[in-house]
């Protein structure tokens, strides 16, 4: 079954444009002018329980604005888009039952009340069994150890502490669909780890749909098996995470350190077929097209036997893959 | 319902002082009132009056009572709308009005049951006379009428709140009606000492009823009067008002657009 179909959403800003200076925002008092941001334009795509997503792109890519429309707390400017059946923007009790969002830089939890005090008011609205929210809050704040925080108030939470305290809150009523927007932002390594491991656990447990956006693209290596990657508001790539980096991950690296580069090596090197290389010092890095990795390594080997002291074949890790593919803008 | 109005309590009770340091607005100002009017009465200009010096500190001490059991501060809600920090209701199984409701009744009770005490300790260590004879119906009465004062307070505060939000200035906006409001609903001045026949008029609107009505009902014991008249027409305006909310919310969060993040 389709748990999520979005066609051509899109969603524009309306924002007034500021004036400078004093006469001129004077008269903005009377005259407003506004400009118009497309955030996200003609989004078509489709989840199916089970799914994890990661939301790629970089700031102001409209990732934000995706995943506001799918929870229903923006309204598209048009196209449309269906979640669980509903419409989210029409925001039934039924429907928000079935969701849970976990925004890093926005707090989903009361700060002037204690993460327990959270839990039981969340406990409330969602109506969740007695025996369910107590082992479900125990059970992670155990795993990501912060129980003995539990009755601190929010407020008075470290960040990091506090972002753990809103992953438990976001799973106490066993949300269908997960939505979180950059949850490990300052995060220690190991509770980003921690973390992932909850979301993935919780994601094996049931048939949740998990959408994560975050800039650490270990993240989304470990929790995602599929990518959207977003850039200027359009949807650029919509797919598995092995495939995208197969399909764009068409070049390997040979690094070799040399005794000595002469202009002799140079020669040879630019005469096998490469795509590119890079010499530094002593330091050679050859970039390959993948399917003539052998013969070009068999080619350097057998030329440059005597120079060589080490040689060594590079296959691009896939964070650094995105990395790369999303600075550069080559995904088309 | 019971935990949001629990959970404020808790809430309100981890600030202890500024609950008390907020009390102390009303209690002054029914103090200032009270050597203004008692300085008055004291010269020949009051013979005239309307009132008698008791009735007049019962006005003010039902007033300044009333000013803390209904203000309410659902035009926050403005703020919240306007700097997109409703992202964290809009998106849970709640409804925005009820939500902010319950959390003013549980505040305000809290709140009330403070002020009482703090007035009650002034007015007897001042040895003011003020409530005279209150019989059971004019307290069930002043209850009646408190409930309706409370719900058109809180529904016009939130109307306007959002109103003065499309005019951009959300504050000084807010100040200026709140002002307003409180100077023709009998807060500073009763109605009664008002020129003509602006009572007359006045209790057509629901400014009425939110300070001047219910401290009448102590003060000129106007319960003998017909009730049915006045609990219709406030009965009107918080009907009215709900409507009115209801739709200007869902008007407005078709609009809503967070903000970036
Ligand atoms: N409330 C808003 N009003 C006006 N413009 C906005 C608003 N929210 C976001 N934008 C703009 O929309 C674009 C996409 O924002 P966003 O979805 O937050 O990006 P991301 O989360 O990918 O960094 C940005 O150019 C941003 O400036
Ligand atoms: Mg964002």
């Amino acid at each position: 079954m389709r748990s999520i179909i979005t066609q051509n959403l899109s969603r524009v800003y309306k924002s007034p444009v500021e004036k400078t200076g004093l006469a001129r925002s004077a008269k903005g008092l009377f005259r407003k002018e506004f400009k118009y941001i497309n955030a996200v334009t003609d989004m078509s795509f489709c989840a199916e329980h089970g799914d994890k997503i990661g939301i790629l792109g970089l700031n102001g890519a409209g990732k934000s604005t995706l995943i506001k429309m799918l929870c229903g707390i923006i309204a598209p400017t048009s196209g449309s888009v269906v979640v669980g059946g509903y419409t989210p923007f029409q925001k039934k009790n039924d429907f928000l039952r079935l969701v849970s969002l976990v925004a890093g830089n926005k707090s989903q939890l009361n700060p002037d009340l204690s993460a327990w005090d959270n839990f039981r008011f969340l406990k409330s609205i969602y109506r969740v069994p007695e025996r369910q929210f107590s082992e479900t809050a125990r059970k992670l704040t155990l795993l990501l150890e912060c129980a003995n925080l539990i009755d601190k108030q929010i407020r008075r939470l470290s960040f990091g502490e506090r972002i753990k305290m809103e992953i438990v809150a976001a799973l106490i009523h066993r949300p269908k669909f997960l939505f979180l927007d950059e949850p490990t932002i300052g995060l220690d390594v190991r509770s980003q780890e921690s973390i992932r491991k909850i979301l993935s656990d919780y994601c094996a447990e049931g048939d949740a749909v998990l959408f994560v956006t975050s800039h650490n693209l270990s993240d989304i290596v470990d929790l995602c098996n599929r990518i959207l990657v977003i850039d200027g508001g359009t949807l650029r790539y919509d797919g598995g995470l092995a495939a995208f980096c197969a399909h764009y991950n068409t070049t390997s690296e040979i690094n070799i350190e040399v005794e000595n580069c002469t202009p002799r090596i140079r020669e040879i090197v630019a005469g096998t077929g490469i795509v590119d290389c890079d010499f530094t010092g002593n330091m050679i890095r050859i970039q390959v097209e993948k399917t003539f990795i052998t013969t070009v390594f068999r080619e350097l080997i057998q030329k440059l036997s005597n120079d060589i002291n080490k040689i060594q074949i590079i296959e691009p890790r896939t964070e650094d893959l995105l990395k790369e593919l999303l600075i550069k803008g080559k995904v088309k | 319902m019971i935990s949001i109005f629990l959970l404020e309590g808790k809430k309100l009770l981890s600030y202890k002082f500024q609950l008390v340091f907020s009390l102390l607005h009303p209690l002054f100002g029914f103090l200032v009132q009270y050597y203004l009017w008692g300085a008055l009465y004291a010269t020949q200009y009051a013979s005239g009056m309307s009132y008698s010096d008791d009735q007049m500190f019962t006005y003010y001490a039902v007033a300044s009572i009333l000013f803390v059991m209904i203000k309410t501060n659902s035009g926050m809600i403005a703020n919240e709308f306007k700097n997109g920090l409703l992202d964290n209701e809009l998106v849970r199984p709640i409804n925005l009005i009820k939500y902010r409701l319950w959390r003013s009744i549980s505040e305000r009770c809290l709140y009330t049951v403070f002020y009482l005490a703090m007035l009650f300790l002034l007015v007897a260590a001042l040895k003011i006379s003020a409530f005279g004879d209150i019989s059971l119906i004019h307290l069930v009465s002043f209850v009646v009428f408190t409930i309706l004062s409370f719900l058109i307070s809180f529904f016009l505060d939130f109307i306007t709140g959002l109103l003065a939000m499309a005019i951009d200035e959300v504050w000084a906006v807010q100040a200026i009606l709140s002002f307003i409001v409180n100077f023709i609903s009998g807060y500073y001045i009763p109605l009664l000492l008002f020129p003509g026949h602006i009572e007359a008029i006045f209790q057509f609107t629901p400014f009425y009823y939110l300070f001047y009505f219910p401290a009448q009902i102590f003060t000129l014991s106007r319960i003998d009067q017909s009730i049915m008249k006045p609990l219709l027409i406030a009965l009107f305006w918080v009907f009215a008002l709900v409507i009115m909310s209801n739709g200007i919310c869902k008007r407005l969060s078709n609009g809503y657009s967070s903000y970036a993040g």
